[in-house]
């Protein structure tokens, strides 16, 4: 084993080993449980950090691979683990954000009765994104993705006890399911296919498809369709992501993690994973882009009109995920890893400075929480600014570099005219609604107005209540939020450096420009998002502003689209309607016909036994009397004969 | 190999222990359960040696015992073990020794009730460890007869008819199996009930596919197969919570390894010839199973349609006639058996408790007893398929066989995969998450006494799914040997 390989182990063990220690034995010692499940996190993240130095930084490649379940006599499955500059990176983000959210939460959760199994569920899914991110092979991956779903479902509803947490977990398991069906199908094909899902083994037999490699071109498209049902489960695309606004239920920083390093990502790292496997499958990768073009579009529709913060990060988050995916699609896995990567900085640092202000507040409604005095979190408030810069894209904030190199790529991979001017027309609406977010939260309501007549006295109560010195949970969290912040005026600089080393030669890799150079796409970009911002100045921040948007000013559009454009409805409307129809007919057939006919046939039987008993009722009476009778009928029947003849 | 007949023993231990309990009066309950316990440690015990000495690399049967018995008809006790009925025969003691500690506050009947299930282990040790026909059929019995006693006597919910529908189904498997094995006999025309040697007889292909129905039919209603599984559902309802464990963990296991061990390697072309049907079979069992476990109310009902549905997986396992398949089956039975006496010990101890298991009663159990949800949620999310635990590779296996022999049938198997943990994750919400839906008394979380059996249970669960190849090591090679067999 070689040193590269056990810190890959560390990185992924020490999360698990922490998981099962704090939940067998630690659930009832909170700080025990935090400190452990830290120190796991962070042995995790220096081992990362390592394997970047020693494989990411010379761009190296090493695949690892150990038998683990055997098949049957001829084939057998194998665990392992890949190192290249992708998984690496990748590695060193989920770790840094999962520490960073552990650190976070010791004052975000500080006296919630489940600390202990709130931190044992964290390292879970520490250990399982760390598996995926590193799985050699897609059987691997396929079970860390499962596991990424588990632990979601564990955290998502980790208050288990309201009833909206318990509904959004089940569905955000149910919901990914259906993808994973999907995924499921694709990865047996592959196996049975390549007898072993090794990743460069897929990649190489997506180029060899048709030149006499074991795929036909047709089985790599239906194999891509099959594994990007998988994506758009797990990432919330196009139909299947109405799980991820509710999914909001649960903690804040949970919702940070799932949003930015894990979960949702785990999507978008698989087609980055699988690039060159996705591209041999064109029409595939055609429709793909253009569903992630409508989600992009939906979703920033939607983050438009909600007025509960975290619900505009969540549509924020499924927007940014399809631009991700947009890239991807479009021909470049840099762009889009890229976007995956600031995304992750900044969306953490968005969600965790609104959990400033929900844990004062007590709220996450944006116009109740600007009247809790939300400017006195100065770290929120810096959290916010900075997330938020970087969300609509503001030079120089990261996700202005990333989300300028998605839309070059677009424009000069030869996308569709119309797919580069919708995307185009995203990064407006994003600068819209993100900043309709800031000036909501941070800009109190004027005097004068009968919702600042309400908030007044809560306001007041709110900073009385407030003790003047903050503990020290508040404290890691106010620390955490600015070191995240601070990143998100550093990784807009790593493009480049990612674009060399992810996929070297790859034909768009020069669409990511070096930071500072403007030609036609930027200068477009930006003045897209000073549009977009001064719009929501106009509508939310200025002076008398109205404070209500453009698009909730029609009651049946707002409607519309805070209610993920009714897809829930129609859910609800057809096909959980008929599966619980269908579970009813089975139930009642099993009931009523199946079971029926089984006690059918014993009532017959023992009716016809009845029947047959009176026979034998043990009366020599009775019996007399037959043989008499039956006597007579004989003798009266020889007797006619007898006259007959 | 020792020198021991360690079958032999294995068989003596439960034998030993009825004995010991008949012999003890009924006013010493407490020595009873002792004995009991001591008996399942000691049968738990003699399977560890089993396994330690076990080598896989050696093929064919090992600890073969051979002795004539009857020699004018051709019976004779042989016992042999490979890895088909090696993880069966730890199942069974896992499972007895598990059930007898769960059942450790029962109050009525205490001398009978560990006497009946013992007798019901003893058949179940022999059906899996004899290689002679004639005992295999003798075992048979002696495993189904207790069962109706122990539900009808210390059961619950429509007791008395849930233990008459389930004798008079596995009777009529009998009866179907019964005249099969005659045939078998008197159709080799060898004289003997040798499995092995009836194995090399090469009967008539006429002949096998006359036969196999009645052998997979008359096994398959052990085994749940629809439409002849309502007695299970009905059973595990109505039967005391280490009688459902027994029932659903292991008695149903005798249905697939009488098809895995009697029909398939005696009538190779008879599998081939009803595999297709066969197959089609399971898929019913698993897709319909899954749907009707969705919209029950019982959590018992639940857990009896999930084992409908994961038993289908089981014998589309065996109908791929595959490696892949036949190595997931067998591994799926093992993994199934631990984790349904998982989910009726879990069940058990809220019933118990509550003295309810509707879940319209129920809510927010993980609130009050804890831990004790959190068996009952691992067994739910083990059925679910979730990785880390054993049955996810078990059912990943069976699915690369499907895949092969029986693309179709495959894709809606796995497609069913979204019901599967649909009705497992809406009984996990329903029932622990949320709030209570009626009062309950409050009543504490469960004792680490009756904590300890079930805790058995997920540690062999994690064990097997963070290391499946230790199971898969002993399998394979006797499924090998099987396959090869049958083409």
């Amino acid at each position: 084993m070689t040193g590269s390989t056990f810190a890959a182990l560390v990185a992924q063990f020490a999360p698990l080993a922490a998981c099962a220690v704090v939940l067998l034995g630690l659930r009832g010692r909170p700080r025990a449980a935090a400190a452990l499940a830290i120190a796991a996190m962070a042995l995790s993240f220096l081992a990362s950090a390592l394997l970047v130095a020693t494989v990411a930084m010379p761009g190296r490649t090493l695949l690892a691979q150990t038998v683990f379940l055997p098949v049957d006599q001829a084939r057998s499955l194998s665990f392992g683990v890949l190192l290249d500059p992708l998984s690496t990176s990748m590695a060193l983000v989920v770790s840094g954000i999962t520490l960073a959210v552990m650190v976070y939460s010791t004052g975000y959760m500080a006296g919630d009765p489940g600390f202990g199994r709130y931190y044992g569920f964290l390292a879970l899914f520490g250990w399982a994104m760390e598996g995926l991110v590193l799985a050699a092979n897609l059987l691997q991956m396929l079970v860390f993705w499962e596991l990424v779903g588990l632990a979601s479902f564990l955290l998502i509803g980790f208050w288990f006890q309201r009833p909206a947490p318990a509904a959004a977990a089940r569905k955000a398991f149910i919901m990914t399911r259906v993808g994973d069906v999907g995924f499921l199908l694709g990865v047996l094909l592959l196996i049975r296919a390549l007898g072993l899902a090794t990743i460069p083994d897929v990649v190489a037999a997506a180029g060899a498809a048709g030149a006499g490699g074991p795929l036909s071109p047709h089985a790599v498209t239906v194999i891509a369709v099959l594994l990007l049902m998988g994506v758009i489960g797990k990432s919330a695309q196009g139909p299947l992501f109405t799980w991820l606004p509710d999914a909001m239920e649960g903690p804040t920083p949970v919702s940070a993690l799932l949003h930015s390093a894990t979960m949702v990502a785990a999507g978008v790292y698989l087609v980055a994973r699988l690039h060159p496997f996705f591209m041999a499958a064109p029409a595939v990768m055609h429709g793909l882009l253009w569903l992630a073009v409508v989600t992009a579009l939906a979703a920033a529709t939607m983050a438009m009109v909600a007025s509960d913060i975290k619900r505009v990060l969540a549509y924020s988050s499924i927007s940014q995920l399809a631009y991700m995916l947009m890239a991807l699609a479009g021909g470049s896995a840099a762009a889009g890893y890229f976007h995956l990567v600031t995304h992750a900085g900044f969306k953490a640092l968005l969600f965790l400075s609104a959990g400033i202000f929900i844990h004062h507040a007590h709220t996450n409604d944006m116009r109740e929480i600007s009247a809790h005095a939300p400017r006195a979190r100065r770290a929120g408030v810096i959290g916010l600014v900075a997330g938020s810069a970087a969300l609509a894209g503001i030079i120089p904030f990261s996700g202005y570099f990333s989300k300028e190199a998605i839309l070059a790529t677009l424009a000069e991979g030869g996308a569709a005219r119309i797919a580069v001017a919708l995307a185009y027309l995203g990064a407006a609406l994003t600068a819209y609604y993100t900043f309709r977010m800031v000036f909501l939260t941070l800009w109190p309501e004027r005097p004068g107005t009968a919702a600042a007549a309400a908030a007044e006295p809560r306001a007041a109560a709110a900073a009385a209540g407030h003790p003047a010195r903050a503990t020290g949970g508040e404290r890691a969290m106010g620390a955490t939020v600015v070191v995240l912040a601070a990143l998100t005026l550093v990784l807009g600089y790593l493009g480049p450096w990612l674009a060399a080393r992810i996929v070297p030669g790859e034909p768009l890799a020069e669409a990511i420009h070096p930071p500072f150079a403007f030609g036609a796409g930027p200068l477009l970009a930006l003045a897209l998002v000073a549009a977009g911002v001064g719009l929501a100045w106009l509508e939310f921040g200025r002076r008398g502003a109205p404070r209500v948007g453009f698009a909730e000013r029609v009651p049946a559009v707002a409607r519309f689209l805070g209610d993920n454009w009714y897809l829930d409805r129609l859910y609800r409307a057809t096909v959980i309607r008929w599966a619980t129809a269908l579970s009813r007919a089975a139930r009642w057939n099993d009931d009523t016909i199946v079971n029926g006919a089984a006690d059918g046939v014993a009532t017959g039987t023992v009716g016809g036994g009845r029947v047959l008993a009176l026979v034998q009722n043990g009366y020599v009476q009775a019996y007399l009397a037959v043989t008499v009778a039956l006597i007579a009928l004989l003798a009266g029947a020889l007797a006619l004969s007898g006259v007959a003849r | 190999m020792t020198g021991l007949p360690l079958l032999t023993i294995l068989l003596l231990v439960p034998v030993t222990g009825l004995a010991a309990m008949l012999l003890t009066p009924a006013r010493y309950p407490g020595a009873i359960r002792r004995i009991a316990a001591f008996t399942g440690v000691a049968a738990a015990l003699v399977v560890a040696v089993l396994w330690k000495s076990f080598d896989p690399a050696t093929p064919g049967f090992q600890f073969v015992e051979n002795v004539p018995w009857i020699p004018a008809f051709g019976i004779s006790w042989h016992n042999g073990v490979d890895g088909i009925n090696l993880p069966l025969l730890a199942l069974t003691a896992i499972v007895y020794l598990t059930g007898v500690l769960v059942m450790w506050e029962l109050k009525e009947r205490v001398k009978e009730y560990f006497a009946f299930m013992t007798l019901l282990v003893i058949g179940v040790f022999g059906v899996f460890m004899t290689l002679d026909l004639f005992f295999f059929v003798f075992y048979y019995e002696v495993a189904v007869l207790p069962m109706y006693l122990l539900i009808a006597i210390w059961g619950s919910t429509r007791k008395e008819y849930g233990a008459m529908k389930l004798t008079l189904y596995l009777l009529v498997g009998t009866a179907l199996v019964v005249p099969a094995a005659l045939a078998l006999y008197w159709g080799a025309g060898m004289g003997t009930f040798d499995l092995t040697r009836l194995a090399t007889a090469h009967y008539p292909r006429p002949f096998q596919q006359l036969v196999y129905p009645f052998l997979f039919v008359g096994f398959g209603i052990l085994a749940g197969m629809w439409p002849l599984h309502t007695w299970s559902p009905v059973g595990h309802v109505a039967a005391p919570t280490a009688v459902s464990m027994l029932h659903a963990g292991v008695l149903m296991k005798l249905g697939a390894y009488g098809i895995l061990r009697v029909a398939m390697p005696l009538l190779p072309a008879g599998a081939h010839y009803w595999a297709t049907v066969t197959a089609t079979l399971a898929t019913v069992n698993i897709v319909y199973g899954a749907f009707v476990a969705l919209s029950q109310t019982d959590l018992k009902y639940v857990i009896g349609y999930s084992s409908v549905s994961h038993m289908g997986i089981v014998l589309l396992g065996l109908s791929t006639l595959s490696e892949a398949g036949i190595n997931g089956a067998v591994f799926q039975m093992f993994s199934h058996g631990v984790m349904t006496a998982l989910f009726f010990a879990a069940v058990g101890y809220v019933y118990d408790r509550l003295h309810t298991r509707d879940i319209g009663k129920l809510g927010g159990l993980s609130h009050t007893m804890p831990v004790a949800s959190a068996f009952f949620i691992i067994a739910a999310l083990t059925g679910a398929g979730v990785p880390g635990f054993s049955s996810f590779w078990a059912e990943l296996l069976v699915f690369l066989g499907a895949l092969k022999t029986f693309p179709v049938l495959a894709i809606i198997v796995i497609g069913a995969l979204t019901i599967t943990l649909a009705y497992s994750i809406r009984v996990i919400v329903l029932t622990f998450f949320g709030e209570p839906r009626e009062a309950h008394p409050a009543v504490p979380d469960i004792p680490p006494f009756l904590a300890l059996p079930r805790a058995i249970l997920v540690g062999f669960l994690l064990l097997f799914g963070f290391m499946p190849h230790l199971i898969l090591d002993v399998i394979r090679p006797a499924t090998h040997l099987l396959v090869r067999g049958l083409s």
